[in-house]
């Protein structure tokens, strides 16, 4: 066998133009098909990066009254919804799959908050200590909150960039006063998205407001929500997990730890419930592999025409190397060993043209995701079997001929000079 | 000495379209071992046809034909490449050597077919080709050698797997009369080892080289002088 490979690779070697041009289809073939892969693939990293964010795993357990977030804005302190304690928000913690929990009370679309004349109508979020830590932000000016903070009741904020630019364009905002609902907040830090987490999308509410004109974030402590809102606000729960695969499970336990709080009546439907990006991205993925499938189909019969090409060079080759065939017939080789060289070559020559396609193809989708912005991601085994699957052409479109070869009688073989 | 080849009534038709062509008639030969047997003839005598027929090459029409033992009218193909590749060796007008191989691969061939070791095909391979006084080309592909050297190689292809009777058909026609001589010299030799030769050719002065004549002209065998014949 390994003999045989030796012997295809001479072969293959003395004729390289026209095995150069025997591979060619297969090369296109399997170099298309790398490359839409690729884009697939990276395609729907994108998507997921975009919907979930990727290294935060941050997921958000919030009230639900039916099917929509409860607004504090528009409706007044629900009933039977107890504050989360501390004790809860270990139990949270201690999910397996649950890496760190954090509390959060929110308002969007704000009102009555300014550095003189500034307004700021973005949100607002009443956070713990570990809000900032759980959502990847990190601190680029300043400092976070820290124990004293909630404990002194301070009067003190943190922005991040998009509000402290709205607020105070052009200027510094360390230590500035701002003013919410007519009482002073002074600016101890300025936070950020680290970079790898960026866009953080957690529910549908949070993408639009990213994709729509963000005015910003503004973080109060916990302890000073009551301060500008009312006491007793329910709180929700953002958390991360402790991988993107776990997402939707820590979100849907921690769910059901906070709703067994719940003391609500049977007919109420408020219930904590956590959005399942992941499903969401799921559905997007499958939109963009479909429309991909089909290109796939079409590449393929690219691999079916370079087949045929292969199974027609190998035919040639057969009728050119009669006498060579006779001769080792004459010298006491079988059908079968003649069979099994040619089908050698065929795969030998497939495998070739695969794995050069596959390299074509990875270059390929460099230079689409470059000329278009797509993202691609070279998947492993779509090369593994790009390969394998070139070979077993080679064998399949070469039996053809290898049969036609071992059955050439050797004095007609011969008889050919 | 015990008859190695031995062949009675031999019969060998072609079918061309509807009109059958007799290409051997009535041929009974038989050959000792250790012979040096030249069969000669005019081209289309069908010498080449009795050649193929006893290298199991060939399925002969009626008759029978024992080779070391094998009744070769009753061999499957794969049976007859056993016979070819054991009993047989071959040489050729043109040496047919593979021209991406170095000519120590190309004597080791035959082993391979008979699924001997890598290592112990080429041990083989080397002996031969030293044999034939070609143990400083074994790395030499075949466009490097010359033709005496080629044919020289195929006689060490055909004699590495210590086959029982060397055929060779026309062995110095394609060679010039130099190299011709230093080819029937090898002959020779191997004869005097104990090789039996049967050899096809056209010229008398090579199969004078031989032990024993038959001459081939019609299809039909007869052993002696061709002077004798044609009067």
């Amino acid at each position: 066998m390994l003999e045989n490979i030796k012997l295809s690779f001479q072969g293959i070697w003395s004729h390289k133009m026209r095995s150069l041009l025997t591979m060619l289809g297969i090369i296109i073939g399997i170099a298309s098909i790398i490359s839409i892969v690729s884009t697939i693939k990276g395609t729907n990293e994108q998507i997921k990066q975009n919907l979930i964010g990727s290294g935060t795993n941050a997921v958000d357990v919030e009230l639900y009254q039916g099917d929509a977030p409860y607004e504090m804005e528009y409706m007044s302190i629900p009933a039977g919804v107890p504050e989360i304690t501390e004790e809860i928000r270990q139990k949270i913690e201690e999910i397996p799959s649950v890496e760190k929990a954090s509390l959060y009370v929110e308002r969007t679309y704000v009102s009555n908050t300014f550095y003189l004349n500034n307004a700021f109508n973005g949100t607002i979020r009443g956070i713990d200590e570990n809000y900032l830590s759980v959502n990847g932000y990190s601190v680029i000016y300043g400092r976070g909150f820290v124990e004293k903070d909630y404990t002194d009741f301070r009067q003190v904020i943190v922005l991040d960039e998009t509000a402290a630019k709205t607020l105070f364009p052009g200027i510094s905002a360390l230590g500035k006063e701002v003013e919410i609902k007519e009482q002073p907040y002074t600016v101890v830090g300025i936070v950020r998205l680290s970079e790898e987490s960026e866009p953080v999308i957690n529910t549908i509410t949070d993408y639009e407001t990213y994709v729509g004109e963000s005015s910003g974030v503004l973080f109060l402590p916990l302890s000073q929500w009551p301060a500008v809102y009312q006491y007793d606000e329910p709180e929700n729960v953002s958390l991360r997990a402790t991988s993107t695969d776990e997402m939707a499970t820590a979100g849907h336990k921690a769910a059901e730890i906070l709703n067994e709080t719940l003391n609500v009546s049977s007919e109420s439907d408020l219930s904590y419930q956590s959005t399942d990006m992941t499903q969401q991205a799921r559905d997007l993925q499958k939109l963009s592999n479909s429309t991909n499938m089909q290109l796939i189909w079409i590449a393929s019969i690219s691999l079916l025409v370079g087949g045929i090409g292969v199974m027609n060079i190998m035919l040639v080759t057969v009728t050119e190397r009669t006498r060579e065939i006779g001769l080792k017939k004459a010298i006491g080789a079988k059908d079968s060993n003649i069979m099994w060289q040619f089908l050698t070559e065929a795969g030998v020559l497939t495998s070739m043209g695969g794995v050069i396609g596959v390299i074509a193809g990875i270059i390929l989708a460099q230079i689409i995701s470059k000329l278009t912005g797509a993202a691609s991601a070279i998947s492993i085994p779509s090369i593994a079997v790009a390969v394998v699957f070139s070979m077993v052409i080679g064998i399949v479109f070469g039996l053809v001929p290898a049969i036609k070869a071992s059955h050439l009688n050797p004095i007609d073989a011969l008889r050919r000079e | 000495m015990s008859v190695l080849l031995e062949c009675k009534d031999v019969f060998k038709t072609y079918q061309n379209g509807k009109l059958e062509v007799p290409a051997l008639r009535e041929i009974n030969l038989e050959v000792q071992e250790g012979e040096y047997v030249a069969i000669m003839g005019p081209s289309g005598s069908g010498k080449t046809t009795l050649m193929n027929i006893i290298g199991c090459l060939d399925v002969l029409t009626s008759g029978t034909c024992l080779l070391d033992g094998e009744n070769l009218a009753n061999l499957t193909s794969n049976q007859m490449a056993g016979v070819r590749n054991r009993v047989l060796g071959f040489v050729f007008q043109q040496a047919d050597l593979l021209p991406g191989l170095t000519a120590l691969e190309n004597v080791a061939l035959p082993l391979l077919y008979r699924g001997v070791k890598k290592r112990e095909r080429l041990e083989k391979a080397a002996e031969m080709l030293d044999k034939v006084g070609l143990s400083d080309r074994m790395t030499f592909r075949p466009n490097q050698l010359s033709g005496g050297q080629r044919q020289r190689v195929a006689i060490a292809r055909a004699m590495v797997g210590k086959p029982k009777l060397l055929l060779a058909d026309e062995p110095t026609g394609a060679l010039d009369s130099k190299s011709g001589k230093q080819i029937m010299s090898l002959f020779r030799q191997l004869n005097d080892e104990g090789i039996t030769i049967i050899m096809i050719t056209h010229a008398q002065e090579i199969a004078n080289e031989a032990d024993r004549i038959c001459y081939i002209f019609d299809g039909m065998l007869t052993e002696g002088k061709q002077e004798e014949r044609s009067e």
